[in-house]
């Protein structure tokens, strides 16, 4: 089964989370977070390529580039949200 | 100079050899071209042919330096010989003979130095400076010459022009650097970037002491003209004859000179006896008429040629300025070339380090060098780009070091903050860690866990901070980026402030306590962070390129502020579509909420009792200076503004006005009991009229109280 943003997976080398997905030069990629053992965040950041049901970890530099280079956008729209929420919650207090 | 002329040798040795071997090459290359296909030969062919092509006209070059350093050799040889001969000669008509041919040879070594490296001329030149040392002379005659020579020929700037030609013949080699590299994709040889800059220091070094030194090498020019003004105003009538003679001799005798030289074009013999005649006037004038004209007008007359040296002063220092600047701007367009061959951008960065840590003798000059600095590097998208991150990264690592030394403190959860620094694009992956499909197991959907990392990581950079992901040798690290704020984000802010302004929906409020407690502090930059003015400062700060760790600070204060936010209400709650607020009582009120939560911003007052109030919110929570309000005015068609939280300090936590909210909502929000809010109590058209407590509120009315 594919992953689709948002779905928590586990892999041999752990527990991660989907946050945003790419399509780049017809593969399509996803970028996630790994969760710990409480299933909280970490800073470990990964894209992982499909492969039809299965994935790979993107280590090619100059793909990773590109890509993170988008997924860093996407973020920063995300953030934008998160800091009007959060305004609007101080805003609220 | 021996040395140097070896070496110039050897270095046509080594170009011949080199074109030999590149000879060889291409012969290789040919007989290898059924290897090739047609495309990649000629564009190995094309790039050895140049080559070739730029050796020879370095063995050309060479060749002309060394025949023209053969051509000065002998011409200082022969200057030294009439020197000597000089030195020994009684007789007055021979020695005008000789000091005319010695004339010529001086020029001819000039010409010769001219065309020389400039590091020979320099070498050559002082040599003969020092044969000149002995040269001068304590009559009136020869020390106005000298004079003359301070202020007309520019052979006294040799020093400046030395290192002017210098700076300048550095810089053009460094463009030639740059033209080639933007050319081709041929890199001669690893440069030492970090070397190339701390010369470029030393340069600019150099050129700050010539700057310093030049006011004082014309004070003392100006020392000498007032001197010589003074000595010829005390000359007696038949001295000043003798002198006029004296110097009409010595300049005929240098226009005869000036014809019978071959060496000299028409052209230029016509100006260099303009000139002489220009020199024969102005002494003609200082001799005949200076003496003659009064105090007040001689006074007038040196002032003026005081004037004009300062002049000069001021012209020779923005010279310089100029030659600076350019030194510095080529060094860091040579660096971004760089790097966009594929340098190391860390070993660039450092390069680039040297230069924005300048250290001059001339503090004006060096903030003119740091701003030159700033603004080239703004102009180069990938090198500023490099330097914002390292710099960044650096400022990380003295964060956590000191954080480190400091006591730890008491923070369940770390921000998210890269700890990896990124590496240049063509780092090859690990080969031993070559990554197999696996096929992952899917447990669940969960976007609240995802916003929870995205809030996880607004919380580690900073509310509103921008992000880029970098690859590092351990994986995908995150990175804030310019000051923790993007010019899009910001550029989106000040929109929306505005419009907000605009429709009357953003009200100023001021934040009125002089020793904010802890939360207010947080509010403060909170506030800061929602103003325009933070908006137009950050924007400032990421024009000038200048990084400081206030996003890492304000990112901490924020993270404090998303941890305790996050005991009230978990970020995993938090959704982009819908804003809820958090119902779940955290710490219930000690009296019914039903009561409290009919207290809501921008209801009217209704049956609340508003008999008495307080000129401060602190006041109205702590109960002191109590007044008895007018109910002419303050009645029950008032309406309440705003709640001010207090902190147990006295200062002010927080103040809301959002329509709507109950006092209920805002405790379990804040996590604070009724007892610490102020109510803001004003007349229909929102002027505030008093602060008044929950309690005072709620007292005498229907038995409400708390």
């Amino acid at each position: 089964m594919q992953i689709k943003i948002d779905d928590v997976f586990s892999l041999s080398s752990g527990r991660y989370i989907a946050l945003e997905e790419a399509f780049y030069l017809q593969d399509r990629y996803i970028f996630v977070n790994k969760l710990n053992e409480d299933d909280n965040p970490t800073n470990d950041f990964k894209v992982f390529k499909c492969v039809n049901d299965a994935i790979v970890e993107e280590k090619d530099n100059k793909k990773l580039k590109e890509l993170l280079d988008f997924f860093s956008e996407k973020v920063n729209d995300k953030l934008a949200l998160i800091n009007e929420t959060y305004e609007n919650k101080g805003e609220n207090k | 100079m021996n040395s140097r002329y070896e070496n110039l040798l050897l270095q046509l040795k080594n170009s011949q050899e080199e074109i030999k071997h590149l000879n060889k090459e291409l012969e290789d290359l040919k007989a290898a071209s059924n290897d090739f296909s047609k495309e990649s030969y000629e564009k190995e062919y094309n790039l050895i042919c140049d080559y070739i092509d730029k050796e020879k006209n370095k063995i050309k070059d060479l060749e002309d330096v060394i025949k023209t350093y053969d051509a000065a050799k002998k011409a200082i040889e022969r200057n030294v010989y009439l020197r000597q001969l000089l030195d020994n000669e009684k007789d007055f008509e021979t020695r005008r003979e000789i000091n005319t041919e010695l004339n010529a040879v001086i020029k001819e070594i000039q010409n010769n130095l001219s065309k020389l490296d400039p590091l020979l001329s320099e070498e050559l030149r002082s040599s003969i400076l020092n044969n000149n040392q002995n040269e001068n002379t304590k009559e009136a005659q020869d020390d106005m010459e000298n004079t003359d020579k301070t202020i007309t020929s520019p052979s006294n700037n040799d020093k400046f022009i030395d290192i002017k030609s210098d700076v300048k013949k550095d810089n053009e080699k460094i463009k030639r650097q740059i033209d080639n590299m933007a050319s081709t994709n041929f890199i001669e040889k690893y440069i030492d970037c970090i070397k190339n800059s701390n010369k470029t220091i030393n340069k600019l070094a150099n050129l700050t002491d010539l700057y310093n030194s030049i006011p004082k090498k014309w004070d003392s020019k100006k020392t000498e003209i007032v001197r010589q003004r003074q000595r010829i105003t005390n000359l007696n009538v038949e001295e000043r004859k003798k002198l006029m003679d004296d110097i009409c001799d010595t300049i005929e005798d240098e226009i005869v000179a000036i014809e019978n030289d071959e060496s000299l074009s028409d052209e230029e013999k016509r100006s260099a006896k303009q000139k002489k005649y220009d020199e024969l006037e102005s002494k003609i004038f200082l001799i005949e008429e200076y003496p003659k004209l009064s105090i007040k007008n001689q006074d007038e007359k040196l002032d003026e040629e005081l004037e004009s040296i300062d002049k000069a002063i001021n012209e020779e220092q923005k010279q310089i300025k100029k030659q600076m600047a350019h030194t510095m701007t080529m060094q860091i367009l040579l660096l971004e070339r760089y790097l966009k061959k594929g340098y190391d951008p860390k070993h660039i960065y450092e390069a680039l380090i040297v230069l924005a840590d300048i250290k001059l003798d001339n503090k004006e000059l060096e903030s003119y060098m740091k701003k030159t600095f700033d603004e080239t590097l703004l102009k180069t998208e990938e090198l500023k780009r490099i330097y914002i991150s390292y710099s960044e990264l650096e400022n990380h690592k003295k964060e956590k070091k000191k954080q480190e030394d400091d006591p730890p403190k008491k923070d369940d959860d770390p921000p998210i903050k890269d700890d990896d620094p990124p590496k240049g694009d063509d780092d090859p992956p690990k080969k031993d860690d070559d990554p197999k499909p696996e096929l992952p197991k899917i447990e669940y959907n969960s976007p609240k866990k995802t916003w929870k990392t995205y809030v996880g990581l607004a919380a580690g950079i900073g509310l509103g901070a921008a992000v880029y992901f970098t690859t590092g040798p351990v994986g995908v690290s995150v990175m804030a980026i310019a000051g923790g704020i993007t010019k899009r984000l910001l550029n989106k802010r000040i929109e929306k402030l505005r419009l907000q302004k605009l429709n009357g929906e953003v009200e100023v409020q001021s934040i009125e306590e002089p020793t904010p407690g802890i939360k207010g502090k947080i509010e403060k930059i909170k506030e800061y962070f929602k103003s325009e003015e933070f908006c137009r400062d950050a924007k400032w700060f990421l024009n000038g390129a200048i990084y400081t760790g206030l996003a890492l600070n304000v990112a901490g204060s924020i993270y404090n502020l998303a941890n305790a936010n996050s005991v009230v209400n978990s970020p995993s709650d938090i959704k982009p579509e819908t804003i809820t607020t958090n119902t779940h009582p955290y710490q219930s009120p000690s009296t019914g909420s039903a009561d409290l939560s009919n207290i809501k911003i921008g209801d009217s007052v209704g049956g609340y009792n508003v008999s008495v109030g307080h000129d401060t919110a602190n006041w109205a929570v702590n109960g002191t200076h109590t007044e008895n309000l007018i109910s002419k005015y303050v009645n029950s068609d008032s309406i309440f503004k705003r709640f001010a939280m207090i902190n147990s300090d006295g200062s002010i936590g927080q103040i809301i006005n959002t329509k709507g909210l109950s006092i209920t909502d805002f405790c379990n929000q804040a996590g604070i009991d009724p007892s610490q809010i102020a109510v803001d109590v004003a007349s229909k058209n929102g002027t505030s009229q008093a602060w008044t407590s929950v309690s005072e509120l709620l007292k005498g009315v229907g038995g409400k109280h708390i």
